[in-house]
């Protein structure tokens, strides 16, 4: 394997809008919003910037192709900047380009954004969209909830589990979230439903209600990286103070099998596991349970959150939900997760998201969560799951703070 | 010599009471209520002439184990005016590229007449009849309709019944008609049909069949008049006929389901006749078809006759459902509804054999088999070493599903789920037919050609294969998914 780049980058700065449903703003001020949050708290001048790197997925309903809104919007100075889009891995996939553009030496500082403007386009939930021109001709009109609602029915035959049980389980990771979400100005949902509340909402697919469903919302993250010995050099950092480090970024592409072949159960995210192995590695971490302080996934809906904690290695297989009622996962628990309120409060502006989640382990690593501030963590770990169980991208990083 | 070698037929999965739907309507029309006995067949909104015929089909040619070299299409609502329907049902048989095709439209005597054709010629062919016939809501047809079809592969052999001879008359005599303009008939006076249509040109047509046949009209033993029941009865007391030569009408169990149902009619009799008998099939619409066969076997297989189908369809008790699936009520379905669902033609040709008839491939190294076909295997990774695997006829296994609310179908919530083949092999599908919290994990489901959506804008509609249910957890629909 190759050696990775584990300690070789460090987010210097960070922002993150307001996750809401921003009928006042547009895709460029969210990413204004972001930008110069991010700028004052990296303490640099534009002008610093050598590349950048935007992440938007439904672009043809908020922005159009290609980097060019980003670059107009924040007038960037002609440098490099371009567009990715991998899914709900956007966010992620946008700080790798970023964070390899630092590591390799081609870049002295450079910017990871992620934005989406959801709530023009009309719907509740995710819109329309094509998956192929002859995909579409075979493959179910599904959604997002229909096709994650298939982990849950799965997982329950697999394990011999009363729907009744899961569904609790379910319940207690979105009644966490919540009142997670309730403590963080920046969320969009703050409310705090109860546990019967949770349970008693309307089916939107067969076993999820609405309250196992993340939210749709509006919104930006941004992150400035630079190798460290540059912020240091440039005194972006106070001598003696902790830098926050990039200890992994590990991406897993489907290839088909969990769609196609007869080996996989369905009741699990294949990806996410050989992502998490990798990462793990590559970040040094021999025993994630252990050394993880805490955890920002992909909880898209309530049954993937509970299923990740198994294909992270920070439940046993099979085991999952029983920790999650046990409210190992609470923010008072072994490995707190969603500490921020999760997708499940923020909303799921699919190009911000993974930005989104860093920035919490960001600023619980620096001390600066406030209300919700954790016990000294040192390293947590962001997961995103793009696409659908079936077929998806898993990404991973793992941040921490330097020796 | 030719005789018929196989028949099969189709009756959708659902239906629904004739009181249903007088009940919602008696308000309008009291009359109503005094047709509501027994049930009609419905099919399900991703059903039509093509899907049902395709269904009949393959049931007759697995039992027959036999390939017909002509098929037609007999029908008189075809979904296109100008595409082969029939070309299609070829492709979704997995029939020979090499099969002729033909369609047979513009009366109720579609199928009797091309089956008289087939028959006086000897022609080895597969017809298969099949409508989904518009009523108006308040209307009689409404009750008395039904949707169905069945399927006839006849050959140069006696196979189940041998044909004696037949008579066929042309005259314009319209008891009800549809334009091209219109969805459903127009009808005239019910007593003048009995009195000068049936009466008057039935009789002399089994009469002249029967001298064709060689054989007396006294000696039939069996008289299938797919008409109404006090039509029928008129036609045998002018033949000088006691009753109980009549088959079994199905109006009562599925109501008239058009083109095909003479055949239903045949295939409910063959199946309690015995060898020797003398059976007389009639087609009526602008004159009048009539041919006589002699039973020569009576051992039938495979398939489920048309009145076990239809004893066991599972009971819609919301009348909406029969405009709705019917698309005659447009229901609000939202933004999700308003997505453009134009297909690619090109890219459907590429794909024709993949999306019409289930067509997978299979990797020659390693034996693993992949829908849709892929040039990479997923298991060994070898590289175009595949051959064509067929899909359509596997039984699959639910490994996962979902009843989406969000989603827009015209029957929510849509059931959707990824499924294991035996033999190996997975797909995400649609599934269809499941009634609302009946289906689990592991529970078996057979393919079935169904449309996949329509395109409004268009006028299109696509198809694919579903997987639907092979025996259904409960009885009662109230609330069907997908149906």
């Amino acid at each position: 394997m190759a050696e990775g780049i584990c300690d070789k980058v460090a987010i210097i700065g960070m922002g993150c809008t307001q996750f809401r449903e921003r009928w006042d703003a547009s895709y460029s001020d969210l990413m204004i919003e972001a930008y110069q949050e991010a700028l004052a708290d990296a303490g640099i001048d534009a002008t610093a910037i050598e590349a950048a790197w935007v992440g938007v997925f439904f672009d043809e309903q908020s922005q159009g192709k290609s980097a060019l809104p980003m670059s107009m919007t924040l007038r960037l100075p002609n440098i490099p900047v371009s567009r990715v889009e991998n899914l709900c891995a956007t966010g992620t996939e946008s700080l790798r380009g970023a964070v390899y553009a630092v590591a390799s030496g081609a870049a002295d500082i450079a910017m990871a954004m992620g934005v989406e403007k959801l709530k023009d386009t009309g719907f509740a939930g995710l819109p329309e969209r094509t998956y192929g021109s002859f995909e579409d001709q075979h493959l179910p009109n599904f959604t997002a909830p229909g096709a994650y609602a298939q982990l849950a029915i799965a997982y329950a035959a697999k394990h011999g589990l009363d729907m009744s049980d899961l569904k609790r389980a379910m319940a207690h990771v979105s009644w966490k979230s919540h009142q997670n979400g309730h403590k963080n100005p920046r969320a969009h949902l703050t409310s705090t439903p109860t546990i019967e509340q949770i349970l008693n909402a309307p089916m939107v697919a067969n076993p999820i209600g609405v309250y196992d469903c993340c939210g749709v919302s509006d919104g930006a993250a941004c992150a400035i990286v630079a190798r460290p010995e540059v912020a240091r050099a440039m005194g972006l950092v106070e001598p003696g103070d902790p830098l926050v480090m990039v200890k992994s970024l590990q991406l897993a592409a489907s290839n088909g099998v969990e769609m196609s072949h007869d080996s996989w159960d369905g009741a699990h995210t294949l990806t996410t596991s050989i992502a998490a192995q990798r990462a793990y590695k590559e970040a040094g971490i021999d025993d994630p349970q252990k050394e993880l302080d805490m955890t920002e996934v992909h909880d898209c809906f309530s049954i993937t959150e509970l299923v990740l904690m198994e294909d992270l290695g920070l439940a046993e297989v099979g085991k999952g939900w029983r920790d999650v009622l046990e409210g190992r996962f609470d923010i008072d628990g072994d490995i707190p997760c969603q500490v921020d309120g999760g997708l499940k409060c923020f909303g799921h502006p699919i190009g911000a998201s993974g930005l989104r989640m860093m920035f919490e382990v960001y600023l619980q690593l620096l001390g600066r969560a406030g209300e919700r501030q954790l016990n000294d963590p040192a390293l947590g770990l962001t997961h995103n799951l793009g696409g659908i169980p079936n077929r998806n991208v898993a990404a991973i990083s793992v941040l921490g703070l330097d020796s | 010599m030719s005789g018929i070698q196989s028949i099969a037929s189709y009756v959708p999965r659902f239906c629904m009471q004739r009181q249903t739907i007088a009940a919602q309507l008696s308000w309008f029309d009291p009359g109503l209520k005094s047709q509501a006995m027994g049930s009609r067949s419905v099919a399900n909104w991703d059903e039509d002439a093509i899907t049902m015929a395709v269904a009949a089909g393959r049931t007759c040619c697995a039992q027959a184990g036999k390939t017909p070299q002509n098929l037609v299409f007999a029908t008189t609502t075809a979904p296109f005016l100008d595409r082969s329907n029939a070309t299609l049902i070829v492709e979704a048989l997995s029939l020979p590229a090499e099969t002729s095709t033909a369609e047979s439209s513009g009366s109720q005597r579609a199928a009797s007449s091309a089956l008289l054709s087939g028959l006086r010629a000897a022609t080895p062919m597969l017809l298969a009849a099949s409508d989904r016939r518009g009523a108006k809501p308040g209307s009689a047809r409404e009750l008395s309709f039904g949707d169905a079809a069945a399927a006839v592969l006849i050959g140069a052999d006696d196979g189940l019944a041998r044909f004696l001879g037949g008579a066929t008359l042309a005259s314009d005599f319209v008891d009800h008609y549809r334009t091209a303009e219109q969805d459903t008939d127009y009808v005239f006076e019910d007593r003048w049909v009995r009195d000068v249509g049936s009466t008057g040109l039935i009789p002399q047509t089994v009469a002249q069949a029967a001298a064709d046949a060689e054989r007396k009209v006294a000696d039939i033993d069996h008289l299938l008049l797919p008409i109404a029941g006090h039509h029928a009865k008129a036609v045998v007391k002018s033949l000088g006929l006691q009753l109980d030569v009549l088959g079994n009408n199905l109006f009562a169990e599925l109501g008239d389901s058009g083109v095909g149902h003479g055949l239903l009619m045949l295939d409910e009799c063959l199946r309690g006749a015995k060898a020797g008998e003398l059976v007389c099939l009639v087609g009526f619409g602008q004159g009048c078809d009539a041919m006589l066969f002699e039973v020569t076997n009576t051992q039938l297989t495979d398939g489920e006759s048309p009145s076990s189908q239809a004893g066991s369809a599972m009971e819609l008790a919301d009348y909406l459902k029969l405009p709705a699936f019917s698309r005659q009520l447009t229901l609000a379905s939202g933004i999700r509804a308003e997505a453009d669902k134009r297909t690619s033609i090109s890219a459907f040709y590429r794909h024709h054999h993949a999306v019409n008839a289930m067509q997978g491939s299979v990797c020659t190294a390693c034996d693993t088999p992949h829908f849709p076909p892929a040039r990479v295997c997923v298991n060994c990774h070898a590289t175009d070493q595949m051959s064509d695997y067929p899909f359509a006829d596997k039984v699959a296994t639910v490994k996962s599903f979902t009843e989406d609310w969000q989603t827009a179908t015209p029957s929510p919530p849509m059931c959707y789920g990824n499924v294991e083949f035996e033999g190996g092999g997975n797909a995400f599908l649609e599934l269809s037919d499941v009634p609302l919290g009946s289906l689990q994990v592991g529970d078996q489901l057979a393919m079935q050609f169904r449309i996949k959506d329509f395109d409004d804008k268009r006028g299109f509609r696509r198809y694919f294969w579903k997987p639907v249910p092979m025996t259904v957890n409960t009885s009662n629909d109230d609330g069907a998914s997908n149906g």
